[in-house]
Order: C-alpha cells, then sequence, then structure tokens
C-alpha cells in the first residue's frame, strides 16, 4: 500500500520537468475550444486557468480531451469551477473524448455530474 | 426594550466550552453498567443547556443536535437505557462535535454538516435500537417506542440494527494546501477502490467561482462509502498516511444501507422539529436567556442585599452560573479553554500582596541610596530607577488582573428598569455608557447594591409619572442614565435622570421638623442635598414596595465610602438629578497625602482632600459646645488635632505654627491640625483588621519607605471620633 505513495511524493518533484512538455498542444485550436494537455497536473493548472479564461465570454464553449494521458484532481477541480460557472450563466460546455484517463479520474472523484459527463460523452471521433 | 443577544454570545461560547469539558470529564468518568446518577444528570445538564442557549442565539445546527442528544440522554437518565461502552463512545464523539459547532459557529465558519449528520443519524439510531433491543424483554414496547422520534422509528422498522456487512464511512476534508504537499486526493479514490466497493459523494461547496480559484488549492471534499471485502480501518488508514495534518479524516463503521430513503428522511427530520419538541426548544431558550443574564450579573449578586433579589425576581441563578464557584470547580476538571484561565482571587490578592511588599522593598532600597555618594551609587540609583518602572509596570499588570468590566452591574439593570417601569406605570428609557469601563472585582461587588439603591430611586422618585411630564412639557418617557468613565486614577459612575430633581423645600422642611438641623441654619444646596444622606431621612410621600424599605441613602454613602469613593448631587427642581460616585479603581492601594504629626506619620488619602492651608489667628475661634473652628469660605469647620486624637507628642501645639488639610468624610469637613505635609505617595494598604484589630478613624496600615509603618486615616471614622471627644 506504501509504495504508490512513496512514488507519489516522487512524482512532485518530477512534475515541474513533464511540464515543460505538456505546454505545447495547449493552444486552443480555434475560438471556443481547448484541447486539453496530456498532462493535466497541479504544477500547470495555472496555465491551464489562463487558458480558459480566455474562453469565458465564449457562448460555446468545446473541451477535448483526447490527449489527456493523465489528469489530477487540481486540474479536475478547475475544470468544475469552471463548467459549474458557464451552467449558471446558461452557457454550454461540449466535451470532446472525455474517456479513458480523464473518466475514469472524473468518476472516482465523483465529479462526472458537476463536470456535465453524466449523460454518456460523445465518443471520440 | 429590545435585548441585543449577541453581547451574550461570548458568555455563551465560554460556558459552552467549559460545560463539555466537565461533560467530557464526566464522560471519562461514568462506569460501563453502573453509571452513577449524578454523572449522568450532569452531561445531561450540559446537553440541554447548551441546546436551549443555542436555540435562543439562534445556532439552529447545535440546537437540533443536541435535541438528538439530550433525548439519549434522557433515556439513559431515566434508567430505559444502560451505558454502554458504543453509547459512551458516541457520547464522547458528541462531546467532540458540538465543541467543533460552537467554534465554527464562533468563528463564523461554516459547520460540518456531513459529520453532524452522520453522527446524530447514529445518535437517533441507538435511541431507535434500544426500543429495539428491549423491546422483547419489557412488556410494553409501546413505552420506548413513544418518546422516539417518529421518522427514526421508521428507520428502525425498515433496517434491523445489526451491521452484516463491514460498511466504512470516511469523511475527508482535505484542506487547501493539500495539492501543494504534494498529494492528490485521486490517488485515495483509486487505492480505496481496490480496497472494495467505493461510492464517492464529492462536496463542492467551498468551491469559489472560476475567477477566485487558486488552481492549487483544494477546495473540494469527500464523503465516500466503502464495503465489501475484508476492509479494516487500519488499511484504510494507510491510504491517507501521508495525508496526515493536511486534512481532517474520520473513519467509521458505519450500520448498512446508509442511503436509504429513510436516512435522508431522517437527516431532514431534526430542522424541523415535531410541535411539542418546538415547545420544548423554546422553554428551554426562555430557561437559557434568563440563565445568561443570570450569569453576567453574578459576580455582583454574589453580595446583593435581599432587596437586588426582591427587583429581579427572575434572577433565581440556574444551575451553574458563574456565582456557583465551589460547585463549577467540582464539575470542572482541570484543563479547558486555553485563551483564559480561571483563576482563583484568592491566588491574585497573595501575588498582589507579595507585589505590595516590593514595592515597599524598593521604596526602602530608594531611601536608602540617597544616603549613598560616589560613582558606584550613581549606577545604583540608575538600577533602582529601573527598578521603579518595572515594578510600577507590574503592579499594574497585577491589578489589571482583577479588573473587570463594569458592565457586569449594569447588565442587571435593563431588566429592573423594565419591571419596575411596568409597575409604577412609568415610560422610563434606560440608557448605559462606558460598560467597558474596568475596576477591581472587589469594588465591583461592593458597588451594586447602592446603584440598584439610586437607579431605583431614580425610577421611583426622580422621574415623574407620563401624565405630570407631559403637563411639565417634557416628554413622557423619562430617560434614566448610567454611565462610568476613568477620572484620574478613579472610577466614575453616574446615575442621572431627566425627572423632577430634588425638592429643596421639602428636604429642608423635613430635616428641620426632625431636628435634623437648626431652625434658623442657611444651608447651601450642596448642604440641602447632603442631608438626604443622613441616617432616617426619606422624603418619600408613600412608602411604595420599591423604595422606602429603611435601606436609604445613608447606607449608600456609607457603602460607597467603605470603598474610599464620595457620592455627590447635582440636582436640578424639574430638570433632574445626577449622583456622581468617585471609586477607588482599586482597594489594594490608595493616592496619600503623608502628613507629620510628631514622629509619626500618617497617610490621608487624596481622595478626601480638599485643600490644606495655614492658620491666620483671626481664623481661629472658639465656639460653645463644637470646640475649636476656623473660618473657611464663609463657613465654620471644626479643627480635629491629631496629636490629640492618637496621643502623639507634636512638634507643635500652636495652631499657627502647624498647616491645617480640609479633609471631608461622610459629607462633613473639618480641619485636621497637622506639623507639616510630607508628599504625596501611592500606598500600599494593609489590614489592620486581620493583622490586629480595627481603630476608629484608621482604615489601614503601610509600611513606609524606610520601614516604619504609617496609619491610613479614613476620613468618616476620624471624624465621628473627634465629635464624641468633642462631645464627651
Amino acid at each position: 500500500m506504501s509504495t504508490p505513495v512513496r512514488s507519489m511524493k516522487k512524482r512532485k518533484t518530477e512534475a515541474p520537468q513533464s511540464a515543460a512538455p505538456a505546454r505545447a498542444p495547449r493552444a486552443p485550436k480555434k475560438s471556443g475550444e481547448l484541447a486539453l494537455p496530456p498532462e493535466c497536473i497541479v504544477a500547470d493548472a495555472i496555465h491551464l486557468k489562463a487558458q480558459l479564461n480566455k474562453l469565458v465570454s465564449k457562448p460555446v464553449v468545446t473541451l477535448d480531451a483526447a490527449a489527456v494521458k493523465r489528469v489530477d484532481t487540481a486540474s479536475l477541480q478547475l475544470l468544475t469551477a469552471f463548467v459549474r460557472e458557464r451552467q449558471k450563466d446558461g452557457k454550454a460546455v461540449e466535451w470532446r473524448a472525455t474517456d479513458g484517463a480523464f473518466a475514469d479520474a472524473a468518476r472516482l472523484l465523483g465529479l462526472n455530474a458537476l463536470l456535465g459527463l453524466d449523460p454518456p460523452s460523445p465518443q471520440a471521433a | 426594550m429590545a435585548i441585543d443577544l449577541t453581547q451574550f454570545h461570548d458568555a455563551f461560547f465560554e460556558e459552552s466550552f467549559e460545560a463539555l469539558d466537565s461533560m467530557e470529564a464526566a464522560l471519562l468518568k461514568l462506569d460501563i453498567g453502573a453509571p452513577e446518577p449524578e454523572l449522568v444528570n450532569t452531561i445531561f445538564r450540559v446537553a440541554h443547556s447548551i441546546k436551549g442557549g443555542s436555540a435562543t442565539f439562534g445556532f439552529s445546527e447545535i440546537a437540533s443536535f443536541t435535541h438528538s442528544l439530550e433525548t439519549l440522554l434522557d433515556e439513559l437518565r431515566g434508567n430505559r437505557m444502560q451505558v454502554t461502552f458504543e453509547i459512551s463512545d458516541l457520547l464522547l464523539k458528541s462531546v467532540d462535535v458540538m465543541r467543533e459547532m460552537l467554534r465554527a459557529v464562533q468563528a463564523k465558519q461554516t459547520i460540518d454538516a456531513q459529520r453532524v449528520a452522520d453522527l446524530q443519524f447514529d445518535l437517533e439510531l441507538m435511541i431507535v435500537n434500544r426500543a429495539a433491543a428491549s423491546a422483547p424483554a419489557f412488556t410494553a414496547p409501546a413505552v420506548f417506542a413513544e418518546p422516539t422520534p417518529p421518522v427514526a422509528a421508521v428507520v428502525a422498522v425498515v433496517e434491523p440494527a445489526a451491521p452484516s456487512v463491514a460498511k466504512w464511512l470516511i469523511s475527508f476534508r482535505p484542506y487547501p494546501e493539500l495539492f501543494a504537499r504534494g498529494n492528490d486526493p485521486l490517488r485515495m479514490m483509486r487505492e480505496l477502490n481496490e480496497l472494495g466497493e467505493l461510492r464517492v459523494h464529492v462536496k463542492d461547496a467551498a468551491l469559489p467561482a472560476f475567477a477566485e480559484l487558486d488552481p492549487q488549492s483544494c477546495y473540494l471534499a469527500w464523503d465516500m462509502e466503502l464495503s465489501g471485502g475484508a476492509v479494516d480501518e487500519a488499511a484504510i488508514r494507510t491510504v491517507f498516511d501521508w495525508t496526515e495534518g493536511d486534512c481532517d479524516l474520520d473513519i467509521k463503521l458505519a450500520a448498512p444501507s446508509r442511503h436509504s430513503p429513510a436516512s435522508e428522511l431522517l437527516s431532514a427530520a431534526p430542522a424541523d422539529l415535531p410541535p411539542d419538541d418546538e415547545l420544548d426548544a423554546l422553554l428551554a431558550a426562555n430557561n437559557a436567556a434568563t440563565h445568561i443574564a443570570v450569569s453576567a450579573a453574578a459576580p455582583a449578586q454574589a453580595t446583593a442585599a435581599p432587596v437586588a433579589q426582591a427587583a429581579a425576581p427572575a434572577a433565581t441563578p440556574l444551575h451553574g452560573v458563574k456565582s456557583d464557584a465551589p460547585a463549577k470547580a467540582e464539575v470542572h476538571g482541570p484543563g479547558g479553554d486555553l485563551s483564559s484561565i480561571r483563576v482563583s482571587v484568592e491566588k491574585i490578592d497573595e501575588l498582589m500582596n507579595t507585589v505590595g511588599e516590593l514595592v515597599i522593598t524598593q521604596a526602602m532600597l530608594s531611601q536608602l541610596s540617597r544616603s549613598l555618594e560616589g560613582p558606584a551609587a550613581e549606577k545604583f540609583r540608575s538600577g533602582l530607577a529601573q527598578l521603579e518602572r518595572n515594578m510600577r509596570e507590574l503592579q499594574e499588570s497585577v491589578m489589571r488582573v482583577r479588573m473587570l468590566p463594569i458592565s457586569f452591574v449594569f447588565s442587571r439593570f435593563p431588566r429592573m428598569s423594565r419591571d419596575l417601569a411596568q409597575r409604577l406605570g412609568k415610560h422610563i428609557d434606560l440608557k448605559l455608557t462606558g460598560e467597558n469601563t474596568e475596576l477591581d472585582k472587589t469594588v465591583l461587588e461592593k458597588i451594586g447594591d447602592p446603584l440598584v439603591h439610586l437607579v431605583r430611586n431614580s425610577i421611583d422618585h426622580g422621574i415623574e409619572s407620563p401624565e405630570v411630564r407631559t403637563a411639565a412639557g417634557k416628554s413622557p418617557t423619562g430617560t434614566v442614565q448610567l454611565d462610568a468613565c476613568h477620572r484620574g486614577g478613579n472610577i466614575a459612575v453616574e446615575v442621572s435622570d431627566d425627572g423632577g430633581g430634588l425638592d429643596k423645600d421639602r428636604i429642608l422642611a423635613k430635616a428641620r421638623s426632625r431636628g435634623m438641623i437648626g431652625p434658623n441654619d442657611v444651608l447651601s444646596d450642596e448642604q440641602i442635598h447632603d442631608l438626604i444622606f443622613l441616617p432616617g431621612f426619606s422624603t418619600a410621600e408613600k412608602t411604595t414596595d420599591v423604595s422606602g424599605r429603611g435601606v436609604g441613602m445613608d447606607v449608600v454613602r456609607r457603602n460607597i465610602t467603605e470603598l474610599g469613593g464620595k457620592i455627590e448631587i447635582r440636582s436640578e427642581r424639574g430638570v433632574g438629578s445626577r449622583f456622581i460616585i468617585t471609586l477607588p479603581l482599586t482597594l489594594a492601594i490608595v493616592d496619600g497625602q503623608s502628613v507629620a504629626v510628631g514622629t509619626e506619620t500618617y497617610i490621608v488619602p487624596l481622595i478626601s482632600i480638599v485643600e490644606s492651608l495655614q492658620l491666620k489667628a483671626g481664623n481661629i475661634s472658639r465656639l460653645s459646645g463644637r470646640g475649636e473652628v476656623f473660618s473657611f469660605r464663609g463657613d465654620y469647620l471644626p479643627i480635629v488635632r491629631l496629636h490629640e486624637l492618637f496621643g502623639v507628642e507634636p512638634r507643635t501645639r500652636n495652631l499657627q505654627e502647624g498647616l491645617v488639610v480640609i479633609a471631608e468624610g461622610d459629607g462633613r469637613r473639618v480641619g485636621l491640625f497637622v506639623d507639616d505635609l510630607l508628599g504625596q505617595q501611592q500606598v500600599v494598604i494593609k489590614s489592620l483588621e486581620t493583622n490586629y484589630g480595627h481603630v476608629p478613624g484608621v482604615s489601614g496600615a503601610t509600611i513606609l519607605g524606610d520601614g516604619s509603618v504609617a496609619l491610613i486615616l479614613d476620613l468618616s471614622g476620624l471624624i465621628r471620633a473627634a465629635s464624641m471627644r468633642a462631645a464627651a
């Protein structure tokens, strides 16, 4: 039981290294759309927030989780806040390719409903 | 008059925390199986008081929780349930939860509702189980079902109590810095998911708006249910090993099917109590309000006269009020709130006494240092000066420990004035100002009665009836104001009203008819006002049950002079009266003027001194029957030769060679004939009565810098002693 825990601690120091390459694919493809990076982790959460911030005013936002290989609670919490705020303002968030690691994480944290993932998300094209 | 309850919040929290400590201590002493009834009662009372108090102040979550707790405790108290280990454990947990709730409310934070609801569920379940478990053993199960909330009963029917499959409830409340410490709840969920069947409920209540969110802080919290397999607590705890100190974690074994509709119903149930319970809560709330008010007034009430009790019929102390020190000490074990501790007055007095001795020693050293010479002496003196400064600070700090705000006394007046006004058919607006002014506890305790008397007088005699007021062009509502403030080294407490003022003609007529003054005496306004302080003087036309019980203004003045204070009256006919009480801040130290008579030194309290002067031959005369007098501002004051009174050989017997200190006591002025004035200083009062015996005209003694003892004069007693001498 304790082995994964220790690796967890180690990861903390690794995080900044893995963060650098993660930034590349994050640029929005077009307005109202954001492709989430392969590593959605706390060390990059500030950048992710900045990216999401640019989309706040867009009437419809599509979030693409296709590239996501790893996601942590901090990133999902951020996305949850984003989605919740949009829902409150009556603006839509569409998800793309939310299966695999992303969906697992959201389900384990009990966040799928809040993220708007509950109805079976559209499968990746 | 609307009462602002928030002023009682602090007292409520303080008392509740203390009460919880005592409840905890009692729980720990509780014998499983054969509990001592008194302990169970103590525990019940704590829950009951907290329930009542929280209902009064609108802390509904606490009230609701304690209601369930109280129900369980009532079962225990009534011997309808036995104290088992589980129950004792549950009760201890309840103490923790109540403490947390109180802390949260005190800090104006949100209460961990889930944890509370969970525990409340357990409490209710325990009550229901009791009914279920004991039903076969007893003949009348209906009796047991009766006190149980109906919803809980449903649960009991739906679900058999004994858990068959282990189900763990995990409450996981990360602190914001959890992420920053390298922890990811997702990992824990994964691991838990491997242990058994995991159901996760996320709590997003603390999640801020997107713009305000710090991406690296954790705002979410989780409740989890883990069931199946051979999960034990240790395994679950291991998952959270690395989060220790970064989260609140609560793991417990739950009865199965907690998420049945019934449990949801149940969690809603406490919020809307059945009508009977509401009434009960209201009643309890009423009790609590009285209780708090009483405890606020309690210190003063410790010395309260019967009059005070009559004035506040509701002020019967309930259990555990502050004045109830011995009982409290018994209930409260060691420990308690770290931010304040209760110290017995004795210990403080001891400390005060020691500090007093230090002051004397320091004065002695200072005096000694004056006779020293040379460079070393200079250093010595500067060191002593430093010591003196530190001593003064120490003395002030110790004195401050004994200080309490005068609101302890003031707080009884709103209720009293309301009751009185109602009874007398008057409209009274009571204004309290300067309630935070602090004064010595002993002074505070003794000033209560005189103030009660003055306020009652103002309402009864001072303020006119609404009709009279309206006819006089005043507002029908009379104003009585209580004000306290620091003035120099003293505290001034003023009771004023905008009533009719003192009727000088009536006072004079009465004083003449009673032979208190000569028929041709001409008195100043001030002297006329002072007449009301004479024993046996009362101008009230009829004796009401409010005033005129024979406890007159003379007692008020005596109480105040006993405290080393004085009372003055300012009154204007038709406009109102002001009674100004000046009191020393403490009874331990007095500002004194030291005077020399022969080789002796006496201390005259500065508060009694009017002025000092040297007499001229033309001012002095002898009056038959009144001894020596001297003229002072158009008045003749008797001369009291201190050397005669105390049997001391003076430096001079010639009145023109010495000095006269004009001092006042009991409303009378005399000239004290002394050899010389020595200087003003603060002296530490040592009681003569405890160390020797009562000496008329002397209130105490002090030790001077040179180690000699000086007597502190009590002017009222001294004037009495002198007039008896003159009369003899």
